[in-house]
């Protein structure tokens, strides 16, 4: 019972950490909508005029099959739209775009959340799973 | 429901395969407490997963993804050292555990393994867990279609369960030292899978910044969504568009670890007949 024991603190432990982080930024209001399909990341609402600060994110995929959001800053200078395919992915690396955030595994017809601080900008959403960045899964955006 | 199916079955795997590797060792050396300890701490990781998603979902927050990432970079790399610590002691220790077990000797020099048997069932069900209960929570929280979404991930979860299971059953059939082979070239595969697992989430945590390149494309082997290629991923690691460091470490594990795992021992005390060869 003593090794169970230990195990439940290290659970413990981990379990506060997590919630301390997860707790850490106030909830925000509305979450701005995107939409993944199988071959295009859309805006469902108004992508316009995305104010700096905490925004929130909430991402559907409407396609048919596994999909991921990942949210990239993008350098001056970089169209994220057209970056270079290696081995079938977006090479995001080699222009210099950083992930502020991401979520894997979002099966279809689920919804996740995001949300991120944001500093005026110019971001982008890409799936980058093998493929689907060529066929068209990325959108850019600004935040002023 | 498919591809929820596939994300379930994954994400299981490992934790199912480690579980049945170690599970089929207890009974094999008749360490009944030791056993019944691994459950509890298996049903504690479950519990607690399951306890932080729900709790995660009731003050409407996701668990941010660097942090749960480099979290569970964290638990990969401790339970690489559980595996290693695991494959070198069996390897060591397979001639004089089989004395042991045909005397059915009680032996204390076991007890601190055990215990650290124990703790990694535990790791590798929470390392996993974490991921589990997140998506899991989404099928069934923010799922248009719950029915289809739902059954998926739990048939998945439930499959890589049932293939855990089909190891520890033919664990226990195996002999000792075929068992120990076997076990300890799987668990090899599976800790340079969890090595270059742990690669992929400090890259993703922000925390490595070199070797991202990508080394190759293993789209065509481990396509995403399909059921092979989520065995592939969830038992050995493998990643569809692997980086220069995942492989790197993949192969700076698994190849020296498989030389010394399958190289035959050889006997020391009394020369002779070579391992294998006594009439079965």
């Amino acid at each position: 019972m003593r090794i169970v024991r230990h195990g439940l603190v290290v659970a413990a432990v981990f379990l506060l950490a997590s919630l301390a982080w997860a707790c850490g930024g106030s909830p925000s209001s509305d979450a701005i909508e995107v939409s993944l399909t199988d071959g295009a990341i859309t805006f469902s609402g108004s992508s316009e005029a995305i104010a700096a600060g905490d925004v929130a994110f909430s991402g559907t995929n409407d396609g048919s099959t596994v999909h991921e959001l990942e949210l990239f800053s993008v350098p001056d200078g970089v169209d994220a739209t057209s970056l270079d395919v290696s081995d079938n992915v977006a090479d995001t690396d080699a222009a210099g775009m950083d992930v502020i955030d991401e979520v894997e595994d979002i099966a279809p017809s689920t919804t996740v959340e995001l949300s991120a601080d944001l500093e005026p900008g110019t971001y982008a959403f890409i799936c980058n799973l093998p493929g689907h960045y060529a066929q068209g899964m990325v959108a850019e955006f600004t935040v002023s | 429901m498919l591809p929820t199916f596939v994300i379930g079955l994954r994400e299981g795997l490992e934790g199912s395969l480690i579980v049945g590797i170690i599970a089929a060792f207890l009974i094999q050396r008749s360490e009944r407490r030791a056993l019944r300890d691994m459950w509890i701490g298996v049903v504690a990781a479950v519990g607690i997963c399951a306890t932080l998603a729900i709790v995660l979902n009731a003050v409407g927050r996701s668990l941010p993804s660097k942090q749960q990432a480099a979290m569970e970079g964290i638990l990969a790399l401790v339970a690489v050292g559980g595996v290693t610590y695991m494959v070198v002691w069996m390897k060591r220790h397979s001639r004089e555990l089989k004395r042991q077990l045909e005397s059915h000797a009680q032996s204390a020099l076991l007890t601190g393994s055990m215990f650290a048997l124990v703790v990694m069932a535990f790791l590798a069900v929470l390392r996993e867990g974490i991921e589990t209960a997140v998506f899991m929570l989404a099928a069934f929280q923010s799922s248009s279609n719950v029915a289809a979404t739902g059954t998926g991930a739990v048939l998945g979860v439930a499959v890589a369960i049932g293939l855990g299971y089909a190891i520890y059953k033919g664990g226990i059939r195996i002999n000792l030292s075929r068992f120990f082979r076997f076990t300890g070239f799987v668990l090899v595969l599976v800790a340079a899978g969890l090595l270059s697992t742990a690669a992929h989430e400090f890259a993703e945590a922000g925390v490595l910044t070199v070797g991202l390149g990508r080394a190759m494309d293993l789209s065509w082997l481990v396509s995403p969504g399909t059921i092979h290629g989520s065995l592939l991923t969830g038992m050995l690691g493998f990643q569809p568009v692997p980086t220069v460091a995942e492989v790197a470490l993949w192969l700076a594990y698994a190849v020296p670890m498989s030389i010394y795992v399958l190289w035959p021992q050889r006997p020391t005390a009394r020369a002779g007949a070579p391992v294998g060869a006594q009439p079965a």
